[in-house]
């Protein structure tokens, strides 16, 4: 999950802490509805206000769930997030929350507290927004690794690798699991369908293959997959409520590195 | 324009240049630093490596080589004057066999392994003119 307006992914790289992707962090100066693209992770994220010594308070935390959908969020001057962003398959066991049963949906303030009580421990004033990265960090500190099936990790890098092209049935046999394994596994882990994670992949290679690397929307689709530039923009409608001919033009987009 | 390169998408570019260095008597040009490029010394064209990360890097979308899977359409090809030598260096340093050094009708000796990712690799003798 990606909230624009100086959204910033931060290059903490802890490899112990295998379960997190990227800590980000975003500070709106203006008031507006931030377009949020799905990236099928979930999210642990604090919202806060910044007072004018740029100190965190009013520190709400958010759990959001694996999504294939985009959404708005509107955002305020001086509102802030600081996220954590898991690696696909990892969030449930940090969070304790099957992700399927939150797939799609943010809970916030007490709904996040309802599902996660531990979150508490993160919302006191902080002293500026490092602190409370900081804060965030320490506070896995006090779980165990997580630990998720090899033969997922495995599915996982080849989903990555081909952009969400290599089909499911090839990915299982590829990585010695059962179709039905497979989706199994997705659905216990990552909280998606295996389907739906990889319709997610494509769209951001699509995405990426229009905006940076600068083909025509025909040659997009082609190269991305797609069974044709309709098909393109029928994906483009669900995941990011726009054509590949109408992409806005400050679209934040996640780095989304192998597991 | 004029052919430079063969890059081959590895997971794991320093241990794919040292198999190659082991099972078919290569010698590394360098190896980045970042681990995520390294080329053998081949002549004027070279044979590179580079990491999985750098075709995700480039936008790329690449059905990544395996050693239990079935091998991608394109080969790399050695050429000796002692297959039989040669191939028997090869499995004894880790690469599969495919197909044993044979006698071809035009009279090249050729044979077929897999290298540690799965890549093939046929080693055969020069043509002759």
């Amino acid at each position: 999950m990606v909230i624009p307006a100086r959204y910033k992914e931060l290059n903490i790289l802890l490899p112990e802490r295998l379960a997190v992707e990227k800590v980000w962090t975003s500070v709106s100066d203006k008031v507006n509805d931030a377009l949020i693209l799905p990236d099928g992770r979930a999210d642990l994220i604090l919202k806060f206000m910044l007072d004018d010594a740029d100190r965190p308070y009013d520190i709400v935390p958010i759990i959001a769930g694996p999504s294939a959908d985009y959404w708005f969020s509107p955002t305020i001057k001086r509102r802030g997030f600081v996220g954590l962003r898991f690696k696909p398959g990892f969030g449930g066991h940090f969070l304790r929350v099957p992700l399927a049963s939150i797939a799609g949906r943010a809970y916030s303030g007490a709904e996040a507290l309802d599902l996660a009580p531990q979150l508490a421990n993160l919302c006191q004033p902080a002293g500026s927004i490092n602190a409370l990265i900081v804060r965030m960090e320490r506070f896995f500190d006090d779980y165990a690794e997580a630990q998720i099936s090899a033969a997922l990790v495995g599915v996982m890098n080849d989903m990555h690798l081909s952009g969400g092209r290599t089909t499911i049935q090839h990915l299982a046999d590829d990585n010695g699991l059962t179709v039905r394994t497979l989706h199994r596994l997705f659905m216990r882990f990552v909280g998606l369908s295996p389907k739906t994670f990889a319709a997610i992949l494509r769209f951001h290679r699509a995405l990426r293959l229009l905006t940076r690397a600068g083909l025509s929307p025909s040659h997009a689709a082609l190269e991305a997959g797609y069974a044709d530039q309709a098909h393109m923009t029928r994906d483009f409608k669900r995941h990011g409520g726009f054509t590949p001919n109408s992409i806005p033009p400050d679209l934040v987009m996640a780095g989304l590195p192998l597991s | 324009m004029k052919f430079g390169y063969s890059i081959i998408y590895v997971e794991n570019v320093v241990a794919t240049i040292e198999f190659y260095e082991k099972a078919f008597g290569m010698t590394r040009k360098f190896i980045h630093e970042s681990h995520t490029y390294a080329e053998l010394d081949t002549g004027e064209t070279t044979l590179a490596f580079a990491a999985h990360e750098a075709a995700e890097l480039n936008d790329l979308s690449i059905s990544p080589n395996r050693k239990d899977g079935i091998a991608a359409g394109f080969e790399t090809c050695f050429v000796t004057d002692n297959v039989q030598a040669a191939f028997e260096h090869a499995v004894e340093n880790g690469a599969s066999p495919v197909s044993k050094p044979v006698p071809k009708p035009w009279g090249q000796i050729v044979a077929y392994l897999r290298d540690l990712n799965g890549c093939l690799v046929e080693i055969c003798t020069p043509i002759q003119g």
